[in-house]
Formats: structure tokens, sequence, C-alpha cells
């Protein structure tokens, strides 16, 4: 969430961040901090950089919970507990949620080695992506040929063809990747079997992306192999199973994230997000201007 | 047994020529979640600073704030 910039300065939520960071140098910034819930900074906790140093952590988390402890309870916790109408931020992210029915695909990615990789760089094998990718009904009922009949194939096209590559997730690194990018890709959906409801799917695709903005000059090539299971009585897919790999290219290397060849091969996984309970506050990544408003309010 | 299991995790992973039905599972298994990857899921995080206060005074437990700016995931 945008703290720094939400307009409301007045809220309760902005005042009391903003007072947990008054005496934090770099006031509201990215890091990992122990506060007092009545607002107070007792440390930030975060030690090793890029490798993070573990046992550090823990010790400054230990020294921190410490401080709270020896703090009177009036004055570590909060004495009038505020009203989560009025004084909690609303976020244009709080209006982004999951549409009714949607194929809800939890993607995973992790790069290959590359000459002169550091831990420094966040293509490392050592990290891995994590994202979401989701189609509404309207979208993913493309999967399926009209005719349903084993080796009925379909050609995939429009937002379930394209998403795979505007949303980043056939490279480790994140771009801004355009339509008119997109040099050629193809996704075909072939029925292998069906089964009473079951509807036994192969996908095959493969994708050549070439960017030439002022942001990306990067480039993408690879393909998509997967199987997925749809039951034809709910109308959902109840298996999913997909695998993208391919060398992506960074055009321009940053200075803060990147070090070594501009070049590496990526291994995308794709399947039935498993968390789908209400715990599950992950939302794609992309979701603002890869999605946007409009496409969650409009099923 | 033991250091059997330390060199196969110290190798370095292959580097698939192309991605193939002979491949995929390979692939798979490289881009899939890996141990430790998502522990940090297990803590039971608020995604509002408003509702991480709130719990920690009712808790009367100091609160853990990770702080990013745009998404953890990544600068897009």
């Amino acid at each position: 969430m945008s703290y720094n910039e939400h307009p409301d300065k007045s809220n309760w939520e902005h005042r009391i961040t903003t007072k947990i960071f008054s005496r934090n140098p770099a006031g509201i910034h990215q890091g990992i901090y122990v506060a007092t819930p009545s607002g107070q900074l007792l440390a930030r906790v975060n030690a090793g950089w890029p490798d993070p140093d573990a046992d550090e952590t823990l010790r400054l988390i230990k020294q921190a919970v410490s401080r709270y402890k020896q703090l009177p309870v009036n004055e570590r916790i909060i004495t009038e507990l505020p009203d989560p109408k009025t004084d909690r931020l609303t976020f244009k992210q709080d209006q982004f949620t999951k549409p009714k029915g949607t194929l809800d695909l939890r993607v995973t990615k992790r790069g290959y080695s590359f000459p002169g990789m550091t831990t420094f760089d966040e293509r490392h094998p050592k990290f891995f992506g994590i994202d979401r990718l989701w189609f509404k009904p309207s979208e993913y009922k493309q999967f399926i040929p009209r005719q349903l009949a084993a080796n009925a194939s379909v050609s995939i096209k429009g937002p379930a063809l394209e998403r795979w590559i505007l949303h980043n997730h056939m490279q480790k690194a994140c771009s801004a990747w355009w339509p008119e990018h997109i040099k050629q890709a193809s996704l075909t959906s072939t029925i292998t079997s069906i089964s009473g409801d079951a509807i036994d799917i192969e996908l095959k695709g493969t994708f050549h992306v070439k960017a030439d903005s002022e942001w990306n000059t990067g480039s993408y090539q690879g393909s998509l192999l997967g199987k997925a299971t749809y039951n034809q009585r709910t109308r959902e897919f109840i298996a999913w199973d997909s695998v993208m790999y391919g060398k992506s290219t960074l055009g321009k290397l940053l200075p803060n994230a990147h070090v070594g060849d501009p070049s590496q091969m990526v291994a995308t996984y794709a399947t039935i997000n498993p968390l789908t309970d209400a715990d599950d506050a992950m939302v794609p990544s992309d979701w603002l201007y890869g999605y946007g408003l409009n496409w969650c309010r409009n099923p | 047994m033991l250091a059997a299991l330390l060199l196969t995790a110290q190798a370095p992973t292959q580097t698939p020529s192309r991605l193939t039905w002979q491949t995929f599972e390979q692939i798979k298994a490289h881009a899939s979640l890996q141990g430790n990857d998502t522990v940090f899921q297990s803590l039971d995080w608020r995604t509002r600073i408003f509702d991480g206060l709130v719990a920690g005074s009712k808790a009367d437990k100091p609160v853990l704030l990770w702080m990013y700016f745009g998404d953890p995931r990544g600068h897009c």
C-alpha cells in the first residue's frame, strides 16, 4: 500500500503510520520493523543484503520484544481503539476483487543460472517468483473447443493468450510489455479425452516477444505445454498443470537490480491456486494496469 | 545418505535444451515452490497497518511491519 502517497494525511491510520516512522531517518520507508501498537518504532530488523542474515534479524527482533516488555502497558497498546469505518485508510486496491467463478491460477517461476550472476540480481535461481493469473469465465471458456469431442481443438486469442506475456509470467524480472511487442504467439487447446463431465485438454503454445519502447527493449522466446481438466457440468476447471520455458533477455540491466548476462532461461509453472480461502490476500501483481477495476466489475 | 543428499542439493540444475513432454516434469520442478519458499505465509499477516496495530493492541504484542514500496513480488 502506498502510505506515502495517500492524500488523506489526517486519517488515524496515516497519522499513526507517520508517528511510527517519525524517528526513522528515511520516514515511511520500506524495510522490516518492529513497533508497538501505540505507534512507537522499536527497531528496524532486516539485516544482511542482498543475502538476508536470519540470525541477526532474530537477534534484533528479540531485542525489540524485550524493549516492548519494559514499556508500561498504557504506553505500548492503543488506549482508545480506532473505528474501522472512519479511521482506516481506503486504497484503490481495496476495490479490486476476484470475480465470482474466476479461474485462479498460482504462478511460480524461477530462472536458471546465467554468466556473471550473483544474489544481487533478482533473476538468481535462489529467488522464486509467485503471482496469480486470473481468467474470468468469459475468458477461460475459450480454452474449451466448441466441438466436445476428442482431438477437437481451438486456437486461443485475446487476453487468455496475451496475459501470459503481458503480465510478465514468462520472465523473472518485471518489464513493460504491450500487445504490439508480441511478434508471434500461438496457443492451442486440444481435447484429449472426455469422461463423464470431465473434459481433458492439452495446451501447446509458442511465444516470440520483442519490445522497443522507452521503458523496455527486452525480448522473450519460449513455449508452453500443459494439461487441464474442465468440468462441463459445473463449468469450471478442476485441474491445471502448465509449464512455460524460454529465453528471457533484458534490454537494459537496472543498476539496482541486475548484474551479469542479460539473458537467462526461465521456467514458469501454473496450477490451480491451493490458497483460495479468505486468508489468501494475494491478487495478481499486475492488478492495476494489467487487469484494472473495470475488469473485476464486469463479469 | 546425508552426504548424498547434500551433494544433490548443491549440484547446479541442468538447463534443459527445450520444453517437451519429456522435460516437462523437470522444468516444472525447477519452477515449483521448494523447501521453505512460502514459510512466510505461515505468519498471520494483515495487509494493512491499521489491522495489524489493532490486532497487536488487543493481544498486547508488538507488531512486525514488512513495509514495501509497491509489491514485495517485484517492481512491476
